[in-house]
């Protein structure tokens, strides 16, 4: 679910990249800091578009500070320090733990549960810092994993209970709204998660099929083995998964729009408005000829 | 919230018993009894006099029904004993309620609705829609506009669906997004940092 929510960095000023690169680092460090070096499983970009959201909504200017890189060391790298950096991290802390624990229980073996119990003891320090969040974030899972175990072919439902967890993301991590602010950050927020995991869907197909996992796509436009491979699936649904993402950025995009958004709107706006778009048609052309998928930005 | 159906009062169900026509009647006959009706509760006949308010409620009545049959062309179904018609004071309620974002509530009189015809349908996609329910309020617009295919609001709807994607695409080039643009750290595969899309590579 995690490496989806990118910038389109060609359109991105330097200033708002360094900003962005701040967030990224600062997560970095902190996560290093709860879970040891060792844990960047938990970790990728979607963390730093979520503390530049919480900065930006609340107003807050952040500027990085250049310092040392464990990973990259020539270089220093700009660095910022921020309580949403921190719950940035802890967000991420948290998915992971529960990531590498549905890794494990899919595919047993001393890999997977070496990386869920690696995360164990920073889970349980994050769980202490922000319980009912944690508590929400692990019932909306079990939520959803009754609802893929049911085979449901709904798009709809599947993707509302993912989204729904985004919801609990973002406005735990954001302090005062007043009441037509935090109706727009639900909406907003309902919709990226739905965004993600029907985009991680679209991503996934070719390698749910084969692995027999669940993949609300599959369901939904009743992918049949008989008649088709994959790929030509992936064809001849392709418009559909476009329509069904793009109308969820179109959603977003609005809501931005009626934010009123006091930092980071430059990272915001590329990030929502290119971003989303560059990572869509990312994962409605597939991953032709790329092995694990790992991509770069 | 107060509704706008006023204070408790009962609303229309039976417009053509509220005009005293039979249903099924013409537009020059819905238009007679109209006229006759306004002149009998019209306001300037009840000034100071206590039961003023009565009068106007029933005057109310009667516009309402005469509203509601007068807005019935283009969805197919006519008027006679057909209460469901488009515009009736029951999916007005409903639309009011989705209007103001009471879904649970909108839902629930649509679930106490038998007939399940183009505007039921609708009604229901749109409570969708709201919801975020995209694929379902899709399939019913659709389902909706092809009931009844001379409806411009459900043609509406279903454009301004089908649009969305679109829309938030050119608006993306207008931003400058290149849909063709190759990004250039597929070949190290880099998943560290935003570095490798920086000249100067990947440290």
């Amino acid at each position: 679910m995690l490496g989806y929510v990118i910038c389109e960095k060609p359109e991105m000023k330097m200033k708002d990249l360094e900003v962005y690169q701040g967030y990224y680092c600062g997560i970095c460090k902190a996560v290093g800091r709860q879970c040891g070096q060792l844990s960047r499983a938990a970790l990728s970009y979607d963390a730093a578009f979520l503390a530049a959201v919480i900065d930006g909504v609340s107003g807050k200017r952040s500027v990085p500070l250049p310092e040392h890189c464990a990973v990259h060391h020539i270089a220093k790298k700009p660095v910022i320090y921020s309580s949403s950096v921190e719950y940035a991290a802890d967000v991420m802390i948290i998915l992971a733990r529960y990531n590498a624990l549905d890794d494990a229980k899919d595919e047993p073996s001393p890999k997977t549960f070496a990386a869920a119990s690696m995360l164990a003891a920073p889970y349980k320090r994050a769980r202490s810092r922000r319980p009912e969040l944690a508590e929400e974030i692990k019932t909306l899972l079990r939520e959803l994993a009754l609802l893929e175990k049911e085979a449901s072919p709904s798009i709809d439902a599947t993707s509302d209970c993912f989204g729904r967890i985004l919801v609990s993301v973002i406005m735990h991590g954001i302090r005062d709204t007043d009441g037509s602010r935090e109706r727009i950050l639900r909406r907003f927020a309902l919709h990226l998660g739905k965004w993600i995991y029907l985009a991680d869907a679209a991503d996934d197909l070719e390698q749910d099929i084969e692995k027999g996992n669940y993949n609300p796509f599959v369901l939904r436009y009743g992918y049949d083995p008989e008649k088709e491979t994959p790929r030509v699936f992936r064809q001849r649904i392709r418009d559909d998964m476009e329509r069904n993402l793009l109308i969820l950025c179109r959603e977003m995009s609005g809501a931005l729009d009626l934010l009123d958004i006091g930092t980071n709107v430059g990272i915001i706006d590329n990030i929502v408005k290119m971003g989303l778009l560059r990572s869509t048609d990312n994962v409605l052309r597939g991953r032709e000829g790329k092995k694990d998928g790992n991509r770069s930005l | 919230m107060s509704s706008a159906a006023g204070k408790g009062k009962k609303m229309v169900t039976d417009p053509y018993e509220t005009l005293g026509i039979r249903p099924g009647a013409s537009e020059e006959e819905i238009k007679r009894a109209y006229r006759e009706l306004v002149k009998k509760y019209h306001p300037d006949r009840y000034q100071n006099n206590p039961l003023a308010d009565l009068a106007a409620e029933k005057l109310r009545d009667v516009n309402e029904a005469y509203d509601m049959l007068m807005k019935n062309g283009g969805s197919g179904s006519s008027g006679s004993g057909n209460y469901n018609a488009k515009g009736s004071p029951v999916f007005q309620d409903i639309r009011r309620d989705i209007d103001m974002n009471n879904l649970a509530a909108a839902e629930a009189k649509l679930n106490n609705i038998p007939t399940r015809n183009a505007e039921w349908i609708f009604l229901s996609g749109m409570i969708s829609y709201k919801r975020g329910y995209y694929d379902d309020a899709r399939s019913k617009i659709q389902q909706a506009s092809s009931m009844a295919p001379n409806d411009q609001e459900y043609r509406q709807a279903l454009y301004q669906m089908n649009a969305a994607g679109p829309m938030y695409r050119n608006q993306a080039y207008a931003g400058g997004y290149d849909q063709n643009r190759q990004m250039l750290c597929d070949a190290c595969q880099c998943a560290m940092c935003l570095d490798c899309l920086t000249p100067g590579g990947c440290l």
